[in-house]
This record gives C-alpha cells, sequence and structure tokens, in this order.
C-alpha cells in the first residue's frame, strides 16, 4: 500500500518542500531510504523504528520502500523523521484513511516516541504558506515559531503517539494561538539606555546620526572610555523593526538554529559582538554545509566589533564586500548560499597600544612608529567605510556622580523612528532603505548642494585636503542630519556638523 | 653642480678617505697654506703622518693622490646626491660652526643653501614626544621660522618633525642629516625630507654619498645643529636621551640652551628640567626666545575675518584652552550639534585645528 506526506527540509535560508512516500510490498523485510538523504535522513530509519513500536504501533513486516522528492535535492536534518514516520503507519494500515494531502509534517523522532525541535521550522512553515498548504504539524518545542505564521493551521505534537490518536479521531493537537507582532514590538526592554551614559555629548549625539541614517560609525578613545558601554546601548536607540525585517532576520537565527524557543520571532534588533579571535568562516559564514555567519545573525542589526584593530586582517577585510552589498553568497563544494547582511558596523578601538594616546586621563608612551603601525592594522578601504568618526575621552569622577541624566532611550528612538520613515518614504522607487546605503547616483538625486553649501565643501575639499569618497561621504551624514532636523534640503550648518563627523587619517 | 675650485676638491678628496681620521685630516689640511697643495706636496703630508706613526695610512694616501683618475672618481661619488657642497675654506661655510672646535670640512647639502647664512635657531627632542610638546614645538617653529629664523633640527618623527613641519609653510628650515643627505632615514621620513626641499629648505649632512647613519652618528651629527645655532630649545627627552649632546655642544660652544617645562610626573622631559635646574631657560613660547636672542617678531595680529556671535563665544573658549568637544559643550550653553557645526565653520575659515584624536586648538 502507498501513502504520501509532505515534509520540509532546509536549503540555505529557505524551505523546500519534500514529498515523502512510503510503499509496503511483498517481499523479505526491508527498509529503504532513497532519494538523496543526508546521513541524519538515512539513521532516521532506526529512531522511526523504534519510535512506531515505543508508540503501541506496529512496524510492518514487510519490505518498505522510502522515496524522499525530489530526487534530486539533498535531503537534510531530521526533520523528516515524523512524516517518514505517520507514512509508515498509514502504509501498513494502521490509521483511517484520512485526507492529510494539505498538511505538512516537521518533526524529529525520539526512540521513545517522543517529537524533538528541529531547526529551521520559521523559514520552512513560510515556505510552506507560500506554497498553499493549509494545515502543518510541528513539534511542541517548536511552538513559538508558529506563533507569526498567519494562514497556516498549525498544532504542536508532543509525541507520535498523540498524531496517530488525533488522526484517528480520540484526541486533539493543541492548535498554536497566534500572537499580533505590533503589542510584542512595543513592549520591549532593553539592559541599556543611553541615559545611563554621562557626559559624552558628542557620542550621543554622532550615535543618534549614525542610527539614523544606519551610517557605519567607529569609536575611537583610551581604555575605560565607555567606548563598549555606548556602543550596548545603540540596540536601544535603533528604530523599531518591521513585521517583515523581523521576519527576515528570524529566518537566519531559525536556519543557524540560534533562536532560543522563549522567543519565536527576534523582535530585538540584533546585536552581535564577535570576539575577536573569530574566524573569518565564523564571521562570514560557510563550513561543509554553507552555513550563515556571525555578519548574517546581525541582519538588520548592529554587528559591533570591539578592539577592532585587534583581529585578524582577513577577518577585517572580509566585510568589506558585505559592507557595500549588503549580502553576502557563501559557496562551498555542497551548496552556494545567499545570505543577506545588513547590519550596521559599529567598531572601537584605541588610538594607539598602550591607549592613551591624546587622553587626559593618561599619558600615552607609544612612539610615533608604534601609533602608525597600530592604526595600519585596519586598512584604508575599511576605514573609508566608517561613515563617521569620533573620538571619546574617559570621563572624570565628577562627571559620573553630578551630571544630569540625558535624554532616555525611547525619546531618541521616537526621534530615529521619524527619519527613518523619512528616507524609507524618500528611497520608495530604489531599493534602499537609508541614507547610507546611497550610490553617487541617489547622492546626485537627493542630495543637491545648494551654491552655499557647495562653495563650503569646495573649501573643506580644499582645506581639509578630503578625498571624493570622503566627501560623498560627508554628504550622506549631512542628508541624514537634515532628515533629523526635518529639513527638505541640505543646509549649511547640517553640512558643517556632518565634517565634523569625518573620518580622519593621521 | 657648480665647477669647484682645486681647493674644494682636495677636501672633499680628502673627506672621502674614511681610514683617516678626522683631526688627520684636518691637521693636514692646515699643513698647507692653500687645501689644493697637497695634490703637489708629498713629502709635508708624509712627514706629518709618520710623525703621528701612521706610516701605512701615509703610504695609502700618497698613493692615492698621485691617481688622478681615483681623486676624481671619489669627489664624484662623495657629491652624488648632493645639490651644492660647502667646504670649510667655501666663503659660505658658516661662521658659528666654524668658530667649533670641530667643524666639519665638507658639508653636503640638498636645497636652498642661503639658508646657512640666515640666522639659525636649533629645535630639537626626542622622537618620544607628548602630543602638547609636540604641537608647541610646531607653534614655536612656525612663528620663528615665518619671522626670517631659519630653524635647524634634524629629521626624525616625533620633535624634529613637528619643527620641520612648523618651518616648511616659509621654507626656513634646515633638516642635517646623520647619513648622506639624499636619503632620510628612516625611509618613512622620505616625503618630509622632500617637502623640505619643495618648500625651499635645506638638508646638510657632513657625511657624503653611500653613508648610512650608524648609532654615532647621531651625537657627531648634533654638533652640527648645536653649532650651527644661535641658541637651542630643547622639547623633550628623558635623561638617556640623544637630545641631551646637543645640549651639552650648545653649551660648549657658548650657545643659549631653552627648554621647555615639564610637570612633576609628566615623562618624557626630564632632561629639560634637569638642564633647567643646571641655568637653562625656561621658556613656553616663541616670544620668550625671540626676545632673549633679539630676533624680531611681527605683531601678531587679530584675525581679519567676521565670526558670528556663536563662532566668537566657541574660539575664545578654545584660545583659553578648552580644546574637546565635550567640555565646549559644558562651558558654552550650545547645543551639541550647533557647537559641531561652529567648530567646522570655524575649522574651515582656518582658525582653528583639529588634531588627529579629535581636540581643537586655535591655529597660530
Amino acid at each position: 500500500m502507498l501513502a504520501k506526506y509532505v515534509g520540509y527540509t532546509l536549503i540555505g535560508l529557505d524551505g523546500e518542500a519534500v514529498e515523502v512516500e512510503v510503499d509496503t510490498s511483498s517481499g523479505l523485510p526491508s527498509f529503504d531510504i532513497v532519494g538523496l538523504p543526508d546521513t541524519a535522513v538515512k539513521e532516521s530509519k532506526e529512531r522511526v523504528r523504534s519510535a512506531i513500536k515505543n508508540s503501541g504501533k506496529r512496524f510492518p513486516n514487510q519490505k518498505l520502500t522510502v522515496n524522499l522528492a525530489p530526487a534530486d535535492l539533498k535531503k537534510e536534518g531530521a526533520g523528516l523523521d515524523l512524516p517518514i514516520a505517520v507514512g509508515i503507519i498509514k502504509a501498513s494500515g494502521q490509521f483511517d484513511d484520512k485526507d492529510l494531502a494539505d498538511t505538512v509534517f516537521i518533526g524529529e523522532l525520539s526512540l521513545d516516541g517522543s517529537v524533538r525541535g528541529v531547526t529551521g521550522i520559521l523559514p520552512m512553515l513560510i515556505s510552506a504558506r507560500a506554497h498553499g498548504y493549509k494545515k502543518a504539524i510541528i513539534p511542541f518545542a517548536n511552538a513559538k515559531e508558529g506563533e507569526y505564521i498567519d494562514g497556516v493551521e498549525i498544532r504542536t505534537a508532543k509525541n507520535l503517539k498523540e498524531i496517530c490518536d488525533y488522526f484517528m479521531g480520540l484526541g486533539e493537537l493543541p492548535i498554536v494561538e497566534k500572537l499580533n507582532y505590533d503589542v510584542i514590538s512595543e513592549n520591549i526592554k532593553y539592559n541599556n539606555d543611553i541615559s545611563f551614559v554621562k557626559g559624552q555629548y558628542v557620542a550621543r549625539r554622532a550615535m543618534e546620526v549614525a542610527v539614523s541614517g544606519n551610517h557605519n560609525i567607529i569609536l575611537v578613545g583610551p581604555p575605560g572610555a565607555g567606548k563598549t558601554m555606548l556602543a550596548k546601548c545603540i540596540p536601544s536607540i535603533m528604530p523599531d523593526m518591521s513585521f517583515e525585517e523581523a521576519l527576515e532576520t528570524t529566518k537566519i537565527h531559525s536556519a543557524a538554529g540560534k533562536l532560543s524557543s522563549e522567543e519565536g520571532i527576534v523582535y530585538k534588533r540584533p546585536y552581535v559582538t564577535p570576539h575577536h579571535t573569530a574566524t573569518s568562516v565564523a564571521i562570514i559564514g560557510g563550513g561543509v554545509s554553507a552555513k550563515p555567519g556571525i555578519i548574517s545573525l546581525a541582519h538588520n542589526g548592529v554587528l559591533y566589533l570591539d578592539e577592532m584593530a585587534e583581529y585578524p586582517r582577513a577577518v577585517l577585510e572580509s566585510l568589506r564586500q558585505p559592507l557595500e552589498d549588503r549580502v553576502i553568497t557563501v559557496s562551498r563544494a555542497k551548496a552556494s548560499v545567499k545570505y543577506p547582511a545588513s547590519f550596521m558596523m559599529v567598531g572601537s578601538m584605541n588610538p594607539c597600544p598602550c591607549g592613551y594616546f591624546g587622553s587626559k586621563q593618561g599619558e600615552c608612551k607609544c612612539t610615533a612608529a608604534q601609533i602608525i603601525k597600530y592604526k595600519a592594522k585596519v586598512s584604508g578601504p575599511l576605514m573609508d567605510r566608517m561613515d563617521i568618526r569620533i573620538t571619546v575621552d574617559s570621563v572624570k569622577y565628577d562627571e559620573l556622580v553630578e551630571k544630569a541624566k540625558g535624554e532616555d532611550s525611547e525619546t531618541v528612538r521616537k526621534r530615529v523612528n521619524r527619519t527613518r520613515l523619512i528616507q524609507r518614504e524618500r528611497f520608495l522607487g530604489d531599493d534602499i532603505n537609508s541614507n547610507a546605503e546611497m550610490t553617487e547616483r541617489h547622492l546626485s538625486v537627493y542630495c543637491k548642494l545648494s551654491d552655499e553649501c557647495e562653495k563650503i565643501m569646495r573649501t573643506a575639499f580644499e582645506n581639509l585636503k578630503l578625498s571624493a569618497r570622503a566627501r560623498s561621504r560627508i554628504i550622506k551624514v549631512a542628508r541624514t542630519i537634515a532628515d533629523m532636523e526635518l529639513s527638505q534640503d541640505i543646509e549649511p550648518n547640517h553640512l558643517l556638523e556632518a565634517i565634523g563627523y569625518r573620518s580622519e587619517e593621521v | 653642480m657648480r665647477v669647484l675650485s682645486r681647493d674644494e676638491k682636495a677636501i672633499i678628496f680628502l673627506d672621502g678617505m674614511e681610514y683617516i681620521e678626522y683631526k688627520h685630516k684636518k691637521a693636514i689640511i692646515e699643513l698647507f697654506s692653500r687645501p689644493s697643495q697637497i695634490f703637489d706636496d708629498n713629502r709635508l703630508i708624509d712627514g706629518y703622518l709618520q710623525s703621528v706613526n701612521k706610516g701605512e695610512v701615509a703610504k695609502t694616501l700618497l698613493k692615492a693622490i698621485a691617481n688622478e683618475d681615483f681623486v676624481e672618481e671619489v669627489i664624484a661619488s662623495n657629491l652624488r646626491g648632493a645639490t651644492d657642497v660647502i667646504t670649510l675654506v667655501s666663503n659660505s661655510y658658516p661662521t658659528l660652526l666654524k668658530q667649533t672646535p670641530t667643524p666639519p670640512l665638507v658639508l653636503y647639502a640638498r636645497g636652498n643653501v642661503e639658508l646657512l647664512s640666515k640666522d639659525k635657531f636649533a629645535i630639537v627632542g626626542s622622537r618620544k614626544t607628548l602630543l602638547q610638546y609636540a604641537k608647541r614645538a610646531e607653534d614655536i617653529s612656525s612663528e620663528l621660522s615665518s619671522n626670517g629664523v631659519v630653524i635647524v633640527t634634524g629629521i626624525a618623527s616625533g620633535a624634529d618633525t613637528s619643527a620641520i613641519k612648523g618651518g616648511l609653510k616659509s621654507g626656513n628650515v634646515i633638516s642635517v642629516f646623520a647619513g648622506e643627505v639624499g636619503k632620510a632615514y628612516p625611509a618613512t621620513a622620505n616625503d618630509l625630507s622632500n617637502k623640505i626641499i619643495e618648500n625651499g629648505g635645506l638638508i646638510i649632512s657632513e657625511y657624503p654619498c653611500g653613508s648610512v647613519p650608524k648609532v654615532y652618528s647621531y651625537p657627531v651629527r648634533n654638533r652640527i645643529i648645536a653649532g650651527l645655532s644661535l641658541g637651542v630649545l630643547i622639547v623633550s627627552g628623558n635623561l638617556t636621551s640623544g637630545t641631551r649632546y646637543t645640549a651639552d655642544y650648545a653649551l660648549d660652544y657658548g650657545r643659549e640652551v631653552f627648554c621647555l617645562p615639564y610637570g612633576i610626573g609628566t615623562s618624557g622631559g626630564e632632561i629639560c628640567n634637569k638642564l633647567i635646574k643646571s641655568g637653562a631657560v625656561m621658556v613656553e613660547t616663541a616670544t620668550e626666545i625671540a626676545d632673549y636672542l633679539s630676533f624680531e617678531l611681527k605683531v601678531e595680529s587679530e584675525p581679519a575675518i567676521v565670526l558670528t556671535e556663536k563662532e566668537k563665544t566657541l574660539y575664545k573658549l578654545i584660545k583659553q584652552g578648552f580644546s574637546s568637544t565635550d567640555s565646549l559643550a559644558e562651558n558654552s550653553n550650545m547645543l551639541i550639534f550647533e557647537i559641531i557645526s561652529t567648530l567646522g565653520m570655524l575649522e574651515l575659515k582656518g582658525l582653528i585645528v583639529k588634531d588627529p584624536i579629535g581636540n581643537y586648538s586655535a591655529r597660530k
């Protein structure tokens, strides 16, 4: 007898439907899985056999063939255990014929018949919805991930027996309650608030400008100046994530198995801080099956590189292309996958090896040659991609205790949201979202400079010896400042402020 | 290269004989009324060298003198890379340097040799110079050099570089190398040395082409820096710094020694404080040096640039020494973005400069 069910496997970030066909026929008892299964899928034989037996069902003593179609698709992971097991039970005539053609089964089986959670449920469900499936049965452990998928009736199962009972009308499977994303995103609590930062007026302002226009920013200062503290506050002032952005980011996290079981969706902007010993594969992505790297986990969020000069050169240089293109294609023998990697890069570094060059609080003991060598660790082209560069110095004790509290993150975030909205409306026809992503073409359309501004720019270009790239960087930042002030055109004071944030080579 | 006189050729040739010590070279020149006579009279040289037990040297030297092609070759190779040359018998040989006990026989030069006849003042210090001291050195150098005083220094990073940078605008700067004039050492200073030439400055050295600076060439070089100058400003240096040689030479030659003062616990300037204790003149500005050495400085006029109220406020604060944007924010009652854009305007108007670590200071 033949049974046919639908399972899902993950290819890169997208779910792919897999038709699981099970056939029992007379002959010597055997169990074969065909259709390009990987090791985890092949091993499901043993899990399925024990799970069926331990769920009070009979494993057919017949010749069993399981075909996974399409045959040319490499199937990965243990998520196909469930459709295989259900198919076997059905094919051996152990439950009533019921139409399950529009139901998707995803889940890994344990030997005792319980259903375990798998990674990548969210992208699989998104694909299933797109492919027109109306019902899905997923592991109970992944219930959270189903909460945001509209239009699919998602039920969760703890074990195989429950599923059999459900189909025979002996029991029910709980349906996943749908949640409203907006309600959740409004109630986010952040651990760090920008009002905790004392003094550092320039840094706070620069931070707001950077976040408003999605500009990359680098903080330079002595140890203990509060660079890390400032960087940690960035997520709290970043604009709210739209549902689409959240889904995109969650897909990546789900595929990488980095989604926590309490949160079904990544509703806070990711803030990723790889240690400087991380390899370029860990950062960019890779491995045998081309897994997403840290920069993709930071998609729609912040990639914070603390002590940038300590990262290996190769790692830093590998960031150049994704910073420009906002996607990364990870190519390996088995697969070539395009992962989104649109992140705001925040870097911090000391001005010199001892850290105190130019600081009021300490004394620098480095020679000029040492400083030059240290700075050279971060290449010019990478520095060129940092739109804003500011220096921070440590705050004196008096300032720590006396200062009146500055604005809190929520106030700043509201402004940032407004500024981002302006940008989104402006770039409606273009495929970019923020000022930082503007190319020369966009600059010529959206950043026309008045005669007065042009004059300032010319003087700056000549007096401050700016490069052509620095010029467009300054204009981009000026555009953001103008947006912050709700100004249609870039005014001279916007341009001048942007000039103050320019990165400076020593 | 201009046509050299026979006297000059004689000295340059003798200078190229590395196996003869300086004192003997000098003695040989002084044997004759005209240096060119060394090509004519062997007996005197032989006699002198025999008398100081340098028989072997005498043989080699006399053989070399006899070979005219060799002599020309030595002269030509010595002069490679130099655009001019000044020998002990040249009229343009700097008087102050000539008065020292050990004036260099030859000064190989690249650039504008006319600077040698002007008033000169040395600014030296160690490679490890704190930023604010380096800046002060640059300011002093800039102010003196723009008033016609030629700044004499080395080529190392730190204080020397600041002194050169200060002098570049007017071109009144002489860098004394410890090796051949054609190549800066370290090589990273090549850019700077080219700039000196482009701006009408001068590079000199007592070493002919092919000489690489040795550890001991630096103290020896420092006697030229001190010897050329009316006074020496010591910017920085710890007690073992090579700068102390320059100060010592200056004292020996009777030149005035000036020092920047250092605070308690501020390292990098021990030599300055030590010299001040033993009688050096403590200075902080170019005016003080100028007063002491009777240089004439033009009176600094207030900038004729029109400033807005906000710009005036900030410019005043910066002149008072508030350098970081944060400190300006605390003392000015202005909003931070107003401050940043106003600073940008002041910078464009050329009134203030931003240093690599983001602090502002009034431009001199």
